[in-house]
């Protein structure tokens, strides 16, 4: 028997991946893997009528609950979640805004500590995800393959010798995996250098994008970086591929850091005192504002500039003042100049300067 | 005949290619030719659709083609995607989908991937060895989270062995 997902119970404790633990943490937030599956014989779920996407949910649920390793995660049937709900949801990271736009039956499981998360219904019928603090590629890899094959040992997966795992879109064929990487850039960003990285260093078949993902904007100076190629790589090659790419992220922005000390360090300084200053003093803040005031902070407290402030709370304000996590915090909804009122109070409450 | 590519001047080269074994000629004029690099018929030129961008050349002939493809006719009798749907949508509609549109799925992940077989693992899961790395790991970090650092030490060699003699 699963126990079901309670939301209002997810409130006070934040994603194990925000804890700043991990290696290069000081520049990788977080490392994720994703996988694609659908079941043999049943329609993608943009084409499978409400009955077929509701025996979908029930035969994941069904292997999920008699699966030793997973029956301790949460589920939650997604159409029964309101707006707000949902919204919370994304911000964590736990389903994807085109999930939360979906009104058709599917459903979340998400493990303990929220490091794991399937998705039923979304784009395919299973999305599995594993994130990692820091960068730990190889751990959220070995942890989503124990998924993985657990549920192939119990679900039919559509797949085919010539072209690997069968998605929906072509673009997630083959190994269906998607590798990506959260770094926080304000080096080369202020170095003016983003344009001429991208460029140079970034191989093709590799994406950038904002916080969170597929065509959102850069808050923050916080980027995500994955794979677009699943066909014709093996899954190892990839995570080779993009650990490979995340060395030259941190080594650049390291470089691109020192540099900024050397020739530019009463700027940085400025620009690190002025944002303190804001957030001690501010009574009203946008979320665009508080994005790219705790950059600069965390650029401040890495380059010693500030005194220390644990990065967990440092990464977890990034999702805990967002929009409906204040509302959920504040128990109602807000006007968005209430929420600006309520972001300050709340920054001023968790960073001790 | 003005070129397919500006639309200003006369065409004077015709550029053929092939789609799903269909000769396609496309009418150019020599500027866009030079300029887009398609003047050497002898010199080395990768398929167009194989992932290289020539920038406008490649819109409008992607614009070419999809107009010449548009008029398909086909539709997935499993779950009755339409070949027009799946040009607006990108998603393909159920497993079947992928024989029914693989003339295209082959252009398209071609495309996507520069490659259109798969090299994955292969259903057959993952050696025991791995599982157990992974739950010592979950182990490791609850020791690691408790500060029992001696019994850390423990499951980082144990993992370290095992991890040697998988080899």
């Amino acid at each position: 028997m699963l126990n079901k997902l309670e939301i209002d119970k997810l409130i006070p404790k934040c994603s194990e991946w925000l804890n700043g633990k991990g290696r290069n943490s000081d520049i990788i937030i977080s490392s994720r893997t994703r996988l694609a599956r659908n079941l043999k014989n049943t329609p993608f779920p943009n084409r499978a009528d409400k009955r077929k996407l509701e025996r979908v949910v029930e035969l994941v649920k069904r292997a999920v609950s008699n699966s030793k390793i997973l029956n301790g995660m949460k589920f939650l049937e997604i159409n029964n979640v309101n707006e707000l709900d949902k919204e919370f949801l994304v911000e964590r990271h736990l389903i994807s805004p085109f999930f939360a736009k979906l009104n058709k039956p599917g459903a979340i499981f998400i493990s303990e500590g929220e490091l794991s998360c399937i998705m039923i219904n979304e784009e395919d019928h299973l999305r599995i995800q594993w994130i990692r603090s820091g960068l730990d590629i190889n751990t959220a890899w070995d942890s989503i393959r124990v998924v993985d094959n657990e549920l192939n040992s119990m679900l039919d997966f559509a797949f085919s010798d010539e072209l690997g795992y069968l998605t929906a879109c072509p673009s997630n064929t083959g190994n269906g995996l998607r590798v990506s990487f959260f770094c926080h850039l304000p080096g080369i960003v202020l170095t003016k250098n983003l344009d001429k990285f991208l460029e140079e260093i970034v191989p093709a078949g590799i994406a950038v994008r904002g916080f969170y993902g597929e065509g959102t904007d850069v808050q923050g100076n916080i980027f995500q970086v994955s794979n677009q190629v699943t066909l014709g790589i093996t899954e190892k090659d990839t995570i080779e591929r993009i650990k490979k790419v995340a060395k030259k992220f941190i080594q650049y922005e390291k470089e691109s850091r020192n540099k900024l000390l050397k020739d530019a360090k009463i700027k940085i300084e400025d620009k690190v005192y002025r944002a303190k200053a804001i957030m001690k003093n501010a009574k009203i803040i946008s979320s665009l504002e508080f994005m790219s005031l705790l950059s600069a902070i965390r650029l401040g407290v890495e380059l010693k500039m500030l005194k220390k402030i644990d990065r967990k709370i440092l990464n977890e304000l990034m999702v805990t003042v967002q929009s409906a996590h204040i509302q959920k915090l504040a128990g109602k909804n807000l006007t968005p100049l209430e929420r600006d009122i309520l972001r300050a109070e709340i920054v001023k409450d968790k960073i001790n300067f | 005949m003005i070129c397919q590519i500006c639309n200003k001047n006369p065409a004077n080269i015709i550029f053929t290619i092939i789609i799903n074994n269909k000769k396609k000629d496309i009418n150019i004029c020599k500027k866009c030719a030079e300029e887009k690099g398609f003047s050497n018929p002898l010199g080395e030129f990768p398929s167009l659709l194989g992932g290289i961008i020539f920038g406008m050349a490649e819109e409008k002939i992607k614009e070419i083609i999809d107009n010449e493809i548009s008029q398909k006719d086909i539709t997935c009798k499993e779950c009755g995607l339409s070949y027009a749907e799946f040009r607006t949508s990108g998603l393909l509609g159920c497993q079947f989908c992928y024989e029914v549109f693989k003339d295209d799925l082959k252009v398209i992940l071609r495309r996507i991937h520069g490659n259109n077989r798969h090299f994955a693992l292969k259903k057959e899961g993952i050696l025991p060895e791995e599982k157990e790395i992974s739950e010592l790991r979950k182990e490791l970090e609850k020791a690691i989270e408790k500060e029992e650092f001696e019994k850390a030490a423990r499951i980082r060699d144990k993992i370290k062995y095992i991890k040697k003699n998988a080899k």
